[in-house]
């Protein structure tokens, strides 16, 4: 993919419309009227943003900390939110390296302006389309050591690529390289709690030609599939490890609809 | 009556538009604060647009009217009176027009700066010599030597911001154009600018990406400008738009909104940080 051919502002973008949701102003009025229909939709909308945000923090640090792990594979970065992924693994870790990948070179370049590596780590930028992961690991290769372990990251990625695009193969073809000991996170949106609310999300999306697909339990919980879950397992992205960072105040009843998962390969 | 005044601070910016907010809030219409003050109701508009200086009994009176708690207005009231502190660029006013004394103001409360820039480098990345050469150059009708050692000196002045503890992030898009066109009358002025470039460009702040003739034409051809984003977050982010003879700063959200777009485009579509340091030292090498 060669720059600027691959850049379409004329409709919203799933990053800027989570950066509009977490208050941020990298978003143009197409992004922001997207934003407002999801938040008419369901007005926990933000804080569904927030609370995937805080479940990153928090499987960072235990990564960095609990798993040791000093290299990130992070695929669909998104746009800049302090904290991110590398100031929390180089708080632990300064000599962590991270590669951040995007396939929306506005959304990269942001990221390459914006995230800066620890003197003693290093932060690497990838502009690649999550269904090639070969040229994925190929240049993230050029960064990380693939012969020790990487945490690979999707955080809210895979419930914009459906089971026909590949979501499985991708996956299995990212982990595929990666030594043993490498980590898998995911978190996702779910349509188990509020399948009405969830249909006419996906059909909001289907309108402005993105794809959305939230997924059950245990569709989400197959991606993890011959990996040892570490604890607590699949959960709500709320109850994932509460203990390791800040808990994000929540308004109304029910669960916030998302999954999160973090594995082990063995 | 307004006063006349020089151009607001940043924080009188705020302010105004804090006020407005409180008013808004407490769902008067400018009409009923002017009844207040006993002035009319322009004087509110002017005071939320910080086209006149708030001046502290007045503020008094509003946030009282707006039922703000006692705490909360002197601390609004202790900002009014920083924010009407004049700031260190005043000691140049002889030669700093408002519209640009406002651009210095912003330029220092910023938290991020964008700025594209298709003739020259812009002014917090020059070297004395290059900024001294693009004065004489440009200087047409106001072209007083002593002038232009002032201006030479208020720029080597405000650069001090990138390198200050609590430094903006400064993100720079230079057309090609400003590394081909020699500034000065020697090659060495442009030499040793593309040294202090490549020397700025490794601070952790300062991103700078090179847009080249290769790369096309792009969407910001129209001329140079800035986005000025703030930690307050209920300050909109902010152009600034240069001409010939002045400026104009917009802060109107679909203003705001496209010259972001064209701004992201033309990020995309430039070389990248680590690439734009491998055009500086190809250039430097042909000089």
């Amino acid at each position: 993919m060669t720059g600027h051919d691959a850049i379409d502002t004329s409709r919203p973008h799933p990053a800027r419309v989570y950066d509009w949701l977490l208050g941020g102003k990298d978003n143009y009025p197409v992004d922001e009227q997207m934003a407002r229909q999801l938040l008419a939709l369901d007005s926990r909308a933000p804080e569904m943003a927030r609370v995937n945000r805080a479940f990153m923090h928090r499987a960072t640090r235990w990564l960095g900390m609990t798993g040791g792990v000093r290299q990130y594979l992070d695929i669909g970065t998104g746009i800049p939110t302090e904290p991110n992924l590398h100031q929390i693994a180089q708080q632990v870790a300064p000599d962590s390296r991270i590669v951040y990948t995007d396939n929306d070179p506005i959304v990269l370049r942001h990221a390459e302006a914006l995230l800066r590596s620890t003197p003693e780590g290093v932060t690497e930028y990838v502009q690649a389309d999550a269904r090639e992961p070969g040229a994925i690991i190929e240049a993230a290769g050029k960064t990380l050591d693939l012969d020790r372990p990487v945490a690979l990251s999707l955080i809210a990625l895979l419930h914009f690529v459906s089971d026909d695009d590949g979501a499985h193969e991708l996956v299995r073809a990212l982990l595929a390289p990666l030594a043993p000991g490498s980590y898998l996170v995911l978190s996702h949106v779910t349509g188990d709690f509020d399948p009405d609310t969830s249909e006419r999300a996906r059909e909001l999306y289907k309108q402005r030609g993105l794809t959305l697909v939230p997924r059950t339990r245990d569709e989400f919980a197959a991606f993890f599939e011959g990996l040892d879950l570490v604890g607590p397992g699949v959960s709500l992205a709320t109850d994932w490890r509460p203990e390791l960072g800040e808990v994000v105040p929540l308004s109304g009843d029910g669960p916030i609809p998302g999954y999160a998962g973090v594995a082990r390969k063995p | 009556m307004s006063e006349p005044r020089s151009a607001p601070t940043v924080g009188q910016v705020v302010l105004g538009r804090r006020l407005q907010d409180l008013r808004e809030r407490a769902g008067l219409k400018r009409e009923e604060a002017a009844k207040l003050l006993r002035v009319a109701p322009a004087t509110i508009r002017r005071m939320e647009t910080a086209e006149v200086t708030l001046k502290i009994p007045y503020v008094q009176v509003l946030l009282r009217a707006y039922g703000i708690a006692e705490a909360e207005a002197e601390a609004f009231v202790e900002l009014t009176e920083e924010a009407n502190k004049p700031g260190w660029w005043q000691r140049f006013h002889d030669i700093l027009p408002d519209w640009f004394s406002m651009y210095v103001s912003l330029e220092g409360a910023a938290a991020l700066l964008r700025a594209y820039e298709p003739h020259f480098v812009p002014g917090l990345l020059q070297t004395e010599d290059y900024a001294r050469s693009v004065m004489r150059a440009g200087a047409v009708g106001q072209a007083r030597p002593d002038d232009i050692e002032r201006h030479v000196a208020l720029r080597m002045e405000r650069q001090s911001l990138l390198t200050r503890p609590d430094a903006p992030r400064f993100w720079v898009i230079m057309d090609e154009t400003v590394l081909r066109r020699p500034v000065g009358d020697s090659p060495e002025i442009m030499r040793e600018q593309i040294d202090r470039l490549l020397e700025t460009s490794a601070l952790p702040n300062v991103t700078l990406q090179i847009a080249e003739f290769s790369s096309g034409h792009h969407p910001g051809t129209y001329g140079p400008f800035v986005i000025f984003r703030f930690a307050v977050p209920e300050l909109p982010d902010m152009v600034y738009s240069e001409y010939l003879t002045g400026a104009v700063y917009l802060d109107a959200r679909p203003e705001v909104a496209t010259h972001l777009e064209v701004m992201d485009r033309m990020a995309a579509q430039a070389a990248t940080a680590p690439r734009t340091k491998e055009i500086l030292r190809d250039v430097r090498k042909e000089l």
